[in-house]
């Protein structure tokens, strides 16, 4: 499977980035908490790609949630505006820091209250592959 | 010789005004300044206004479906956050900041309220925002009213927020102001507080509001 989806990113020109979730590395990954009834939550995490291309997430979604948005916070003559990414590019040996205050993952619809030590379940598209994640729910601050 | 002796004079009396005129608009700047850097260093992120400003009367719904009115901030210091429940990273976490901030001010948290004013009404319903306000702090109170009131009020304390449709129309967001709005004891407004907000700095500025 590993040669297979290697071969694949071969024959990719060098125009088109090789979508897989190979290379890519997740760290810190967490929701935060928020009051009970929240119609939307917040995740964060930081994407590394230990990679030679880039690594593009296409989408995302999740069985806990009714949607996955990438949204990115733009400030701007005083306002705050949350602005959907339609994907996110990790840089090759770069990384990619879905940190609060700048980006997060926008979940939509918590099929429950989620509560600081739950985890919730997202998956990432990259491509050719997906990514499952296991994120905590944690306090904030 | 007279005539040029006379122009000598005269030169030197025009470079002793020129001097005197420049040293005189030199302390003028300076005093300026001074005043300036005075009012601005009073707060580590934020301005104070050099006059408070009076707030006419306005009726919003408080978290508890009563009216909320101009008469509901007098006699304690309000900070006002603009948000919505709808806004997951922002909102929740100056409303944590401003917790983590009063828990620093010791005995002079009790002269202070925090008023979260949703400018979502369509989805902030008062007991939704009770539930929500109170998950930071049991004193919090919040409040919202239709959008021609917001608009009204925000015209007053300097707020702005627009409605921004989301792709499917139905997730729409609210862009709205970040600052944090000061009103004194007498419903005035007296400053505002300026992101990026660290519980630190907040209580450090929340503490000098409140000993003026
Ligand atoms: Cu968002």
């Amino acid at each position: 499977m590993k040669i297979i989806r290697a071969f694949s990113c071969l024959l990719a020109s060098a125009s088109i980035p090789c979508l897989a979730c190979d290379g890519l590395d997740i760290a810190d990954a967490y929701v935060m908490e928020s009051p009970p009834g929240a119609g939307v939550l917040a995740g964060f995490a930081t994407l590394r790609n230990s990679g030679d291309l880039p690594i593009t997430i296409s989408r995302a979604d999740s069985p806990d949630f009714s949607a996955v948005e990438f949204h990115a916070l733009v400030r701007k003559d005083g306002l705050i505006r949350m602005v959907v990414e339609g994907s996110l590019t990790v840089p090759p040996h770069g990384a990619l820091a879905i940190k609060s205050g700048e980006r997060h993952m926008m979940l939509f619809k918590p099929a429950r209250d989620f509560r600081a030590g739950d985890r919730v379940t997202i998956r990432l598209f990259c491509g050719t592959g997906t990514r499952e994640l296991q994120m905590p729910v944690e306090k904030n601050g | 010789m007279r005539p040029k002796r006379v122009f000598i004079r005269r030169r030197i009396v025009q470079i002793v005004a020129i001097t005197l005129v420049a040293v005189f608009a030199a302390l003028l700047g300076l005093l300026a300044w001074e005043e300036r850097a005075r009012r601005v260093s009073q707060l580590v992120s934020g301005t104070l206004l050099p006059q408070a400003r009076a707030i006419s009367d306005f009726a919003l719904t408080g978290d508890d479906g009563k009216a909320y009115t101009r008469a509901d901030l007098l006699g304690h210091w309000t900070v006002v956050f603009t948000g919505y429940t709808h806004c997951p990273d922002v909102c929740p976490t100056t409303l944590s900041q401003l917790k983590a901030a009063k828990a620093r001010l010791g005995a002079h948290a009790a002269r202070l309220a925090v008023l979260f004013v949703s400018v979502d009404p369509e989805r902030d319903a008062p007991d939704h925002l009770a539930r929500y306000v109170r998950y930071f702090d049991k004193e919090f109170r919040a409040a919202t009213a239709p959008v021609e009131v917001l608009t009204a009020l925000g015209r007053q304390l300097g707020f702005v927020f627009f409605r921004n449709p989301g792709p499917e129309g139905e997730s729409y967001s609210v862009d709205h102001s970040a600052e944090l709005v000061l009103i004194d004891p007498k419903a005035r407004l007296a400053g505002y507080l300026t992101p990026p907000f660290y519980a630190e700095t907040l209580a450090a500025d929340l503490k000098t509001v409140l000993e003026r």
